[in-house]
């Protein structure tokens, strides 16, 4: 009953339904869509670097697949619902029938196909998007080892002999290879625009790599909560042409402290929303070091005058 | 005789594996299996992991854990007596298999218990390190079965003592003989997984 | 004495808090005033609290879904409303500590306290009636676990007027719930209600299992079983061989916390990872433990009211085994960011796309069952459509996680959040509520209001989209989950919109709501005389509603899959049998809610480590259950003369209803009766009351 009802008020009103949409879609233009609902800012389809391109073109593939489930389901299912509903007598109403060999046979194939298309995108671009796997460039890569804190990143540029905290700088079209580990509970890196998350575990080492083929400064975050300060424990980076890369080491050069035993110590407790800090130097192996600490100890580190086994 | 007779059929579908209630512990037992086959995954994952502490090889010593696993084993051939004997109707057979199974069980409990304070004394505990709480946790699950195992013994022969031999009774000692079987087969799971390499180890070492 | 219990346990430093807990125990004494006014407590304790009657314990498992579907919707609201008011220079209204339990009891107390009870006490009410058995295998079992269910949300409920609850996220990942770094009670509350409630659903698991294969009516071979019947059979396997890794998991970060082991500590040779793997060991197969049933749900109500055959019985019996089997090879795909090979990645993300095949298998049979039917659009009809095209969507999203490059940049995203929701909701909360509504008349004997139910139905699915697609958008934009503030306003704009979104669903949380209070006014209008108020096609159909105690009095042969429409299709249905007998029943006792009493306590003792009463706890469940075991089984016979009158009173009823007129038209179930040209008015097996015939 009230589905004919509605079926009549759709019918009353589609000339004037059809106007307005006509209407609103001569009214804006894409970019008023783009504006309104912040399209530009799909951090993820707007990429600079290549392991976060190909990312985005293997969502865009799958996607573009996927379609070919959605359509035919929600196609079939409203139109089913609609043409064999109970008050439309016109229609064919086969109680019995509830097999067909033929139709399953599509319904198992149809899906399977779909599957192994995707499981092949899965298999290649799973190895291809290792984060293991060294990017390919002319430009030798840069090391970065990364350590997640309560709450916030230090970063240590081993080549450089420098460490910064929340910050990282990258010149363009060179790779970074980071080593991740944790100094507290789990967390993830990721930088948006340029590609994956990978998870910094304390006592264990995990790597990423990543490129930035585009100037620009970029947010990064932790991903993976890890108490009260989590929504804070972001970074920024900065991918700059080689010299101005070159300008920021010197700046961190520049800095008053280094980071020894007593200022790890210091920097490692708990405190939020932590503005840059840059040291000049790093004591040699921290970054191994606070591994092993967790692997054989409770993880902290001892004051320097009992520093005994390094 | 006759009544004794439709007694003792009674006792015997009563105590089958596949009555309705009997089904359903075997499937208990398959969740069991599972908290098992997790502790031996995590016993497996930790067993390197010395924290600088005690090594596997340090900790086992192989003759005590002989004896214990001698005395479990005989343990489900006591219990298969106990068993034959309620097949047969013999109350008084039936409870004096039943308590050398307690005593061989009680036994076997008491040396692990006698191993887990030596270790403890030793500072080989449970806090060392994640290799020893993995131990722990493998072994001390075993162990609280075991000792759940003998509460149950002791209801069991209470039971018969005050009951008799009634279907209720069978069909519960056929569920306690799954258990303390299913016991001894977790066992040999321990002594070749946690014991045999650990001593192996420091034989090869 | 009271080992780490403090008076300062008791004062709560957010106003918020203060108020929740005032409205608890206000709730709570007014709730008790009146049962003590009304002098109910008697009729309680006889009926409910004592019974052992799987209908009764069914009921009790949905009271128990709905108040924690209100707990923790308004959790959800109020993580959406300080998301919404937190944005660049703004506060929020809430602390980032308070905002963590926050989503920590939305997720906790919707898995483990709204769906998998809201599930359990669908299964109770529906499964013993389909298969045509008097009660479950284990009648006293299936009490102990309603009421350790029971225990582990008093658990839940307690830590928010006592201590505090865990801020670790429902899925506790260690190290973060590790002593060293959450030393409150909060997670060791979390620790011990989901620990008794894991224990509660074993429990359940191993009941059902054995009384789907054992109980079965004669003749019910396993092709002949109902799909809800089939899919409840998956997931108690799936409950059997999933939750002791969970038991394990918990139980080993208990001592952690407690014992100063190094399971998972990620200190002293502990491995963090292990819990990670073992917690989704269980989590995994969970999700199709919250999904199977519930997709069996939707195969009853799709073949009900498209008056038709379940299209490809045997696919959908072989997808539901498959996705049980394939649900226990998947559960790396929850962290292909932690860093291990792409082999092992690869191979995971495969096998988790595998999944979708027997899903879409099962999605597609559902719409070739529509295909040539009779369609009504009863209310679980609108859930089931609503189910279709919005779970497509979350599958699809699905899909793309799982192939491991991808989630390297959506994981732990708001996107994340939004494809489980995506599946979630539809698959398992809309499936809920249309099963609510489909069993309601045969657990209380009159129908559900449709009109509100309606409301409810279009609150909930334009609530679901507005509330939704932004989080999609987010996690595109970049937004992790979990976020307590942020600086972006991008983020809040769409945030705000999310918020307006959780408002809708409101709407329809309080429809849902005003439908039982309207259903239950006007229940004399709603009575349901025949026992079959939709022209049902399974056992549960065949006899009265609500059933009598003993549920058939003559158990039932089974002919067809839909048995019961093959009855009404031979003139089989509703027959008197020449004589009744006598039926023993198990007595009703108070000892499960004594078990679970003390489970509640050991589990509050715990927390607060007061070691002796947990102990004195411990002993009380085993002295319990011994001093059972000394007095098994007791069972009060119903006489043949009182099962006549009863049944006599239904058939009355039935032939008052028409349902015996009704019969003779039957149509739906093919054969020489198909007679679609010789009855031209639409559908008479939908057989709503007020039609006359």
């Amino acid at each position: 009953m009230s589905i004919q009802t509605s079926g009549n008020t759709i019918r009353r009103l589609r000339l004037p339904l059809i106007v307005l949409l006509t209407l609103m879609l001569a009214g804006c233009s894409a970019q008023w869509f783009v504006d309104t609902f912040y399209l530009n800012e799909l951090v993820t389809f707007f990429t600079a670097g290549p392991v976060a391109a190909y990312q985005r073109n293997v969502m865009l593939f799958t996607f573009t697949v996927m379609l070919f489930v959605l359509v035919p389901v929600v196609g079939f299912t409203l139109w089913f619902a609609w043409h064999y509903r109970a008050s439309n007598r016109h229609n064919t109403y086969t109680a019995n029938w509830y097999h067909s060999g033929l139709l399953e046979a599509f319904l198992w194939g149809g899906p399977t196909v779909i599957i192994v298309i995707l499981a092949v995108l899965t298999w290649v671009s799973t190895f291809d998007l290792d984060p293991y796997k060294p990017l390919e460039s002319e430009n030798p890569t840069i090391e970065v080892q990364a350590i997640a804190m309560d709450w916030k990143w230090l970063f240590i540029y081993p080549d450089y002999n420098i460490a910064v905290v929340n910050e990282i700088a990258l010149p363009v079209d060179t790779p970074l290879q980071i080593d991740l580990t944790s100094a507290s509970v789990m967390n993830a890196f990721m930088i948006p625009r340029l590609g994956s998350q990978i998870m910094a575990m304390s006592g264990m080492r995990t790597r990423l790599h990543l490129m930035a083929t585009e100037k620009g400064e970029y947010f990064g975050k932790n991903y993976q909560y890890s108490g009260d300060g989590f929504a804070g424990m972001n970074f920024q980076v900065h991918a700059v042409k080689p010299d101005a890369f070159d300008q920021w080491i010197e700046q961190a050069r520049a800095a008053s402290k280094p980071l020894d035993i007593a200022a790890y110590r210091e920097l490692v407790k708990p405190s939020k929303n932590v503005d840059p800090i840059y040291y000049s130097s790093v004591r040699d192996g921290l970054f191994d070091y606070v591994i092993k600490r967790f692997q054989e100890g409770d993880g902290s580190v001892p004051p320097p005058d009992r520093l005994t086994d390094r | 005789m006759s009544s004794n007779a439709h007694d003792l059929n009674s006792i015997r579908a009563a105590a089958r594996a596949d009555t309705e209630v009997n089904f359903g512990f075997w499937i208990y037992l398959m969740s069991d299996v599972i908290i098992f086959s997790m502790l031996f995954l995590v016993y497996v994952d930790l067993s390197q992991r010395y924290a600088g502490g005690p090594t596997a090889a340090d900790v086992f010593e192989l003759r005590g854990v002989f004896l214990e696993t001698m005395a479990l084993l005989l343990s489900s051939l006591t219990f298969g007596m106990a068993m034959v004997n309620l097949h047969q109707g013999q109350k008084e057979r039936v409870v004096i298999w039943l308590g050398v199974t307690f005593v061989l069980g009680a036994f076997f409990l008491g040396h692990e218990l006698s191993e887990f304070a030596h270790l403890i004394h030793e500072g080989a505990s449970f806090t060392r390190s994640g290799f020893l709480s993995a131990f722990f946790g493998l072994v001390g699950t075993h162990g609280a079965h075991v000792f759940f195992g003998l509460v149950w013994i002791v209801v069991m022969v209470v039971q018969i003592k005050l009951r008799g031999l009634t279907p209720p009774v069978a069909s519960r000692l056929a569920r306690l003989s799954l258990f303390w079987h299913f016991l001894d087969l977790v066992w040999i799971c321990v002594f070749s997984t946690v014991y045999l390499p650990g001593v192996l180890q420091g034989v090869a070492a | 004495m009271f080992g780490k219990l403090t008076l300062d346990a008791f004062t709560h430093s957010s106003l918020i808090i203060v108020f929740a807990n005032v409205i608890m125990v206000g709730t709570g004494l007014l709730v008790i005033g009146l049962l003590t006014y009304f002098r109910k407590w008697g009729y309680l304790y006889r009926e409910w609290f004592t019974t052992v009657d799987h209908k009764k314990i069914g009921v009790m498992y949905i009271f128990i879904a709905l108040i924690f579907l209100l707990r923790g919707f308004i959790d959800a609201a109020m993580v959406r409303a300080q998301q919404a008011t937190a944005g660049p220079g703004m506060e929020g209204y809430l602390e980032a500590h308070h905002f963590a339990e926050l989503f920590t009891g939305h997720g906790t107390m919707m898995i483990f306290f709204m769906a998998m009870p809201f599930i359990v006490g669908l299964m109770n009410i529906a499964i013993p009636l389909q298969i045509g058995a008097r009660d479950v295998s284990y009648p006293l079992l299936n009490a102990i676990s309603l009421w350790l269910t029971a225990a582990a949300g008093a658990l839940v409920m307690i830590s928010l007027l006592i201590g505090q609850f865990s801020e670790a996220g429902w899925s506790g990942y260690t190290p973060f719930s590790g002593l060293d770094h959450s030393p409150s009670v909060g997670v060791d509350y979390w620790i011990w209600a989901l620990q008794i409630s894991g224990i509660s659903t074993t429990l359940t698991g191993v009941n059902f299992l054995v009384t789907i294969l054992k109980k079965r009516a004669p003749g019910m071979s396993f092709m002949r079983m109902p799909m809800f019947t089939w899919t409840s059979l998956c997931t108690t396997i799936l409950i059997v061989l999933s939750f002791p890794a969970l038991t394990v998991a918990l139980a080993l970060l208990a001592l952690d916390r407690s014992a100063g082991t190094h399971f998972f500590t990620g200190t002293m040779g502990g491995d963090q990872m292990m819990y990670i793997n073992m917690f989704w060991v269980w989590g995994h197969p969970e999700v199709y433990i919250l999904v199977l049933p519930v997709f069996g749900v939707f195969s009853e109500v799709v073949t009900t009211y498209c008056n038709k055959r379940l299209f490809g019985y045997k696919s959908m019996v072989w997808a539901t085994m498959a996705i049980a089997f394939l649900s226990f090879t998947v559960w790396v795909h929850h962290f292909f960011t932690m860093g291990q090979d792409p082999l092992r990645n690869a191979a995971f993300g495969i096998a988790t796309m595998v999944i979708a095949i027997p899903t879409g298998v099962k999605i597609y049979d559902w719409i070739w069952t529509m295909f040539r039917g009779r369609i009504e659009f009863k209310l679980p009809m609108l859930w089931t459509l609503g189910f279709i095209i919005t779970f497509t969507m979350g599958g699809m999203s699905g899909v793309l996680l799982a192939i491991p490059g991808a989630d390297y940049k959506m994981h732990n995203s708001l996107f994340l959040v939004a494809h489980f929701h995506n599946v979630l909701i539809p698959g398992t909360m809309f499936g809920l509520l249309a099963g609510f509504y489909y069993w309601f008349p045969k657990a209380f004997g009159f129908k559900l209001d449709e009109k509100w139910g309606r409301h409810s139905f279009f609150g909930w699915l334009v609530g679901f989209y507005v509330a939704f697609v932004p989080l999609y958008m987010l996690g595109m934009m970049g937004m992790p989950r979990r976020m307590a503030s942020y600086e972006n306003p991008v983020w809040h704009f769409w945030l705000v919109i999310a918020a307006i979104g959780a408002l809708i669903v409101a709407y329809g949380i309080f429809a849902m709501f005003m439908q039982i209070y309207v259903s239950y006014r006007d229940r004399e209008k709603n009575r349901d005389l025949s026992g079959d108020p939709w022209g049902g096609r399974t056992l549960e159909w065949s006899i009265a509603s609500p059933p009598p105690e003993y549920n058939f009095a003559i158990i039932p042969e089974v002919h067809d899959r839909d048995a019961f429409m093959y009855m009404k299709v031979h003139n089989t249905a509703y027959q008197r049998p020449e004589r009744y007998e006598d039926i023993h029943m198990p007595k009703s006792t108070p000892i499960a809610i004594v078990i679970a009493g003390l489970a509640f306590v050991f589990g509050f003792a715990y927390v607060w480590h007061i070691w002796w009463l947990a102990g004195l706890c411990l002993l009380g469940v085993i002295g319990a259950v011994i001093a059972r075991s000394f007095n098994p089984e007791p069972e009060y016979v119903i006489p043949a003369e009182e099962v006549e009158r009863t049944e006599n009173a239904f058939h009355d009823k039935v032939a008052q209803d028409g349902a015996l007129e009704r019969m003779k038209h039957i149509e739906s179930f093919g054969d020489e009766r198909s007679a679609y040209a010789a009855t031209p008015e639409p559908s008479t097996t939908g057989t709503q009351s007020e039609k006359p015939l």
